[in-house]
């Protein structure tokens, strides 16, 4: 999650609070940050969650208050532990599924332990000089390379990057995208359960109207 | 019906009611001297049997006072149903 949604959502929740709209005073919208910070910040320390989820969670403490966040965090709770437990379940089925670890052999698992090591590039193109290069002096042709660390990095070209990425990078478009489109779904999912059961109520009192009005 | 009373119908109303899960008190009214058209202009006693019901949205009303505070979209509302069937002569 993106530093720049959870501030730009708690500014939201500020603005909304100062102009009255969101119904909490400007007091309320901050207790509600300093809540919802204070109720995520244990799973953070325990490393049960991300610091974006603590921050989006104060984020959204700015707009609800201190009261409906604390209701928030109990319904999260209850979803989280279900989520989590379906996760576990499907997890587990999964392994007894698969008998893929079972057929490896001794000599092979080495192999693919090796292949699955992930290589972490720096973006910095380096080149290594190798050991028969190290031991021959430099021909006239070969412009040396510098090595460049990660220390090394100038920090404005790092920021630039951060920034390009932020711009260009799509990950996790399809979170947000869900949760754009989430709330409309299940509002029209529990608008038709709502107004099927409003229909069912109406129908039911005709039924009573009719049957009563037999014994008159 | 002989020896029917208005105390009847709404017994039997409410006993419907409870039947279906509908818990909240009904507004039962009973009208026995109600008219009803029976074709060519000509008209015919009747009764009359209203019942009214406070209905209540179980998730879209708290999800709009969570959005906007104090907001009385979705509160409850009445749903109102009616039957009316023509007396027999007694």
């Amino acid at each position: 999650m993106p530093n720049v949604l959870n501030a730009l959502l708690a500014s939201v929740g500020l603005a909304l609070a100062v102009t009255g709209w969101s119904g909490i005073s400007v007091g309320a919208a901050l207790a509600g940050l300093g809540v919802g910070l204070a109720l995520m910040l244990p799973g953070f320390v325990f490393g049960a969650m991300g610091a974006g989820d603590v921050k989006l969670f104060a984020a959204m403490g700015t707009l609800v208050g201190p009261s409906h966040i604390l209701r928030a965090f109990v319904f999260t709770a209850i979803a989280g532990g279900i989520l989590a437990v379906a996760s576990r379940r499907c997890e587990v089925g999964c392994n007894r599924r698969s008998p893929a670890p079972a057929r490896w052999s001794r000599a092979a698992a080495p192999t693919r332990r090796r292949s699955r090591r992930r290589v972490k590039t720096t973006g910095f193109r380096t080149r290594r000089p190798s050991p028969s290069a190290a031991s021959s002096p430099p021909s006239d042709c070969e412009v040396p390379v510098k090595d460049v660390t990660s220390s090394e990095r100038p920090a404005v070209t790092t920021f630039s990057r951060r920034v390009r990425r932020l711009l260009s990078g799509e990950r996790g478009t399809a979170l947000i995208e869900t949760a754009m489109t989430l709330p409309l779904l299940l509002l029209v999912s529990v608008g038709i359960f709502e107004f099927g059961r409003a229909f069912q109520t109406w129908q039911i009192l005709t039924n009573a109207a009719r049957e009563a009005r037999g014994w008159r | 019906m002989p020896s029917s009373t208005d105390a009847t119908v709404k017994a039997r109303v409410q006993s419907y009611l409870t039947s279906g899960q509908l818990t909240n008190t009904p507004a039962i009214a009973v009208n026995p001297t109600s008219s009803v058209g029976i074709g060519g202009g000509a008209t015919a006693s009747s009764s009359l049997v209203t019942v009214s019901y406070p209905f209540r949205f179980m998730v879209l009303q708290p999800v709009a006072s969570l959005l906007v505070s104090g907001a009385t979209y979705g509160t409850a509302f009445t749903l109102t149903a009616s039957a009316e069937m023509r007396n027999e002569s007694q």
